[in-house]
């Protein structure tokens, strides 16, 4: 499987799969123009090696207080992918990091984790300052 | 969690919920069955909801977003609002970006979003305005290193509306794909207060506060350029004031204060603009005149007599002790002129000092008799048998005792000068503390006469109130502790205050004028002097 490198903008997060521990991680803040055209490459990849793999961790960590509204859409898009895959047995575990700072950050993951089954972690970070 | 937005939202959505629950009773009715379209019926039914949950957990997650972008906005516009300086960023349109801080509009005094920086800084100078235009220009043409060089460089004072800003500059370059601008981001400080301060400290260094003439320090650092051949000849007046340690002392510090500053503007209207008048210590002035040979000095030194003398309406005549030297050519030390001065100004004083003092107490004496109803004639007839009971008691004509009695015939009341009008002339009978402020006068007097120089006439004014039993003031002295002259003073005082009043007129005759000064020995008087006085007055 090819892995997956995308490099971090002013507005757009860096995407990188680690394949020795099937960790794909999401980090950095979010309000690309065009937020379908940014992550359907993402997509496409997750479409295939969920195909191919049985296991993946995603890491995500959005370096709040914004993502723009195109790109909460995405991201569901994801976790609704993720949560499929989960559902069909596949071994599936999200990480989702918000800044300890900001307490509408935390109220944000608990509105993307709500009426997902698969397993979904929430963690505190110092924020970058 | 109690979550703000998500109460907000079950209300948001209530009609779209509504036409989702009746299409899904239609489904779990069974009354569409039969219909063909039921199975794409229920995809549509089912997308909806999906889209309606998703919706309206977007709108939740933006609306939070938005509460805290909004807080965070406000939070920094608050640390640029209180910042006190004027923060602002332009680009190469040179128009003012639509964020900045309260202290622009303050200092410009209007919004200034989408208006020409160049045009604000230059406040209508078109040729600022252009010179400005082409620096920003070279800055955003200009490679990122150059520009930041530039920049470092615009450190500038501009005056915006009478006040003195501070403009510097910074380069603030975007490195975003999509707003790929290089901005220039200008913080201006208003230093007006700064630069009042610094005007003030820079001329209270070098200037007398009380006076505004020059001090000291000014002189030191000028004279240097005043020994050049161009400043020859150099000459240079030394000025003492006459008499400003006695109105410090009788009148107070503020009456000094004011005979110093007339000093000072009598020396600026006798000098010309190029001379350099300073406040050299307490009561010295001194007078730097370049190019100026000794006739022309010595005019001045006249010009400033003849100003003094006619300043009129202060506690004393104003009056300067002058010494004056002239340096015709290079090499004489500054250091010997001003000591050639300062000898010549002390033998002026001591000239002129029996002259001063006698202007003094002429002065005193005329303020006497105007302010204080003490009649001139008074005072003369108190001298007038003074004099002559002291002849009397074996005492010669020109004995010091004579001389001391007539002055103190003069001067026992001059601390009076320095006494409030209403209570010297007050009808009705005085208050204990308006006595307290009466009596002060002996203490008073006694400073003026030691002031001028007069110090055995000054101990017999403090004394003349004390009593033989000790009841007088100021020290309750009694007896023989109370100077001799001062003893005959207070008999011949009291008796010509019953005989004659101010005006003139007699009182009293002089038998029973002295049956008053008899019942008062022992407790006013010395007894054997009132005996005395009665022989001689019945002689």
């Amino acid at each position: 499987m090819e892995s997956l490198h995308i490099e971090k903008t002013k507005s757009t997060p860096a995407i990188y799969f680690d394949t020795d521990n099937h960790k794909l991680s999401i980090e950095g803040q979010s309000y690309p123009e065009n937020a379908f055209k940014f992550y359907e490459p993402l997509f496409n990849w997750l479409d295939k090696y969920l195909q191919q793999e049985q296991q993946v961790v995603i890491e995500i960590y959005f370096h709040m207080p914004y993502i723009n509204t195109s790109s909460s859409k995405c991201v569901m898009m994801l976790l609704e992918k993720l949560e499929d895959a989960y559902k069909a047995g596949k071994k599936v575990v999200v990480h989702w990091y918000y800044d300890a700072e900001n307490e509408t950050a935390l109220e944000c993951a608990e509105e993307f984790k709500e009426d997902l089954v698969l397993p979904f972690e929430i963690t505190p970070v110092e924020a970058e300052k | 969690m109690v979550r703000g937005s998500r109460k907000i939202d079950e209300n948001l959505f209530d009609a779209e919920q509504k036409i989702l629950q009746a299409a899904l009773n239609d489904i779990t009715s069974g009354k569409y069955g039969d219909s063909e379209l039921l199975p794409r019926y229920q995809l549509m039914v089912s997308s909806y909801q999906k889209l309606l949950r998703l919706t309206r957990k977007i709108f939740r997650i933006s609306d939070n977003q938005g509460q805290v972008l909004q807080r965070h906005q406000s939070e920094i516009q608050n640390l640029l609002d209180n910042a006190n300086q004027g923060f602002l960023t332009f680009g190469r349109d040179l128009k003012v970006d639509q964020q900045y801080s309260a202290e622009c509009t303050r200092i410009f005094g209007k919004k200034i979003a989408g208006l020409p920086i160049n045009e604000l800084l230059a406040q209508g100078d078109t040729h600022t305005q252009d010179e400005l235009a082409g620096r920003f220009e070279q800055v955003f043409i200009g490679s990122k290193d150059l520009a930041q060089l530039e920049l470092q460089q615009f450190r500038k004072t501009f005056q915006i509306n009478e006040q003195d800003v501070r403009v510097e500059c910074k380069l603030i370059a975007q490195a975003d794909e999509q707003d790929d601008r290089t901005l220039i981001m200008m913080i201006l400080t208003d230093i007006t207060d700064r630069i009042k301060a610094e005007q003030q400290i820079r001329f209270l260094s070098y200037h007398d506060k009380l006076t505004g003439l020059y001090n000291r320090a000014h002189v030191e650092a000028v004279l240097p350029d005043l020994e050049n051949r161009e400043s020859l000849p150099l000459s240079i007046i030394m000025a003492d004031m006459n008499g400003l340690k006695l109105v410090n002392d009788v009148f107070g510090h503020q009456q000094g204060d004011l005979l110093l500053i007339a000093l000072a503007q009598v020396l600026k209207k006798s000098c010309r603009q190029t001379d350099v008048i300073a406040r050299w210590g307490g009561d010295e002035f001194l007078i730097l005149l370049p190019r100026t040979d000794k006739y022309a000095c010595l005019k001045i030194c006249e010009r400033i007599r003849e100003a003094c003398d006619k300043v009129v309406d202060y506690a004393i005549p104003l009056s300067a002790a002058l010494g004056m030297a002239t340096k015709e050519n290079e090499g004489a030390h500054p250091a010997e002129l001003f000591s050639i001065a300062e000898n010549r100004m002390y033998s002026d004083k001591l000239k002129r000092s029996s002259e001063v003092r006698k202007d003094i107490i002429a002065t005193m004496e005329k303020m006497l008799h105007d302010r204080c109803l003490e009649s001139k004639k008074q005072s003369q007839r108190i001298e007038q048998l003074a004099g002559c009971f002291l002849n009397y008691l074996g005492f010669d004509q020109d004995s010091s005792e004579k001389l001391q009695m007539s002055q103190l015939a003069r001067l026992h009341d001059i601390g009076k000068v320095a006494l409030p009008q209403e209570i010297l002339t007050k009808p009705e009978p005085l208050t204990p503390s308006e006595q307290d402020i009466l009596q002060n006068h002996s203490d008073i007097g006694y400073r003026l006469a030691q002031s001028i120089g007069e110090r055995a006439v000054a101990d017999l004014i403090l004394a003349v109130h004390e009593r033989w039993d000790g009841t007088g003031y100021p020290f309750g002295i009694n007896g023989e502790q109370i100077p001799f002259l001062a003893r005959v003073f207070a008999i011949i005082e009291t008796y010509v205050g019953l005989t004659y009043e101010q005006t003139g007129n007699l009182v009293i005759d002089e038998k029973p004028a002295l049956q008053v000064i008899k019942a008062g020995i022992g407790r006013q008087f010395d007894p054997l002097l009132v005996k005395q006085f009665i022989e001689f007055m019945n002689r």
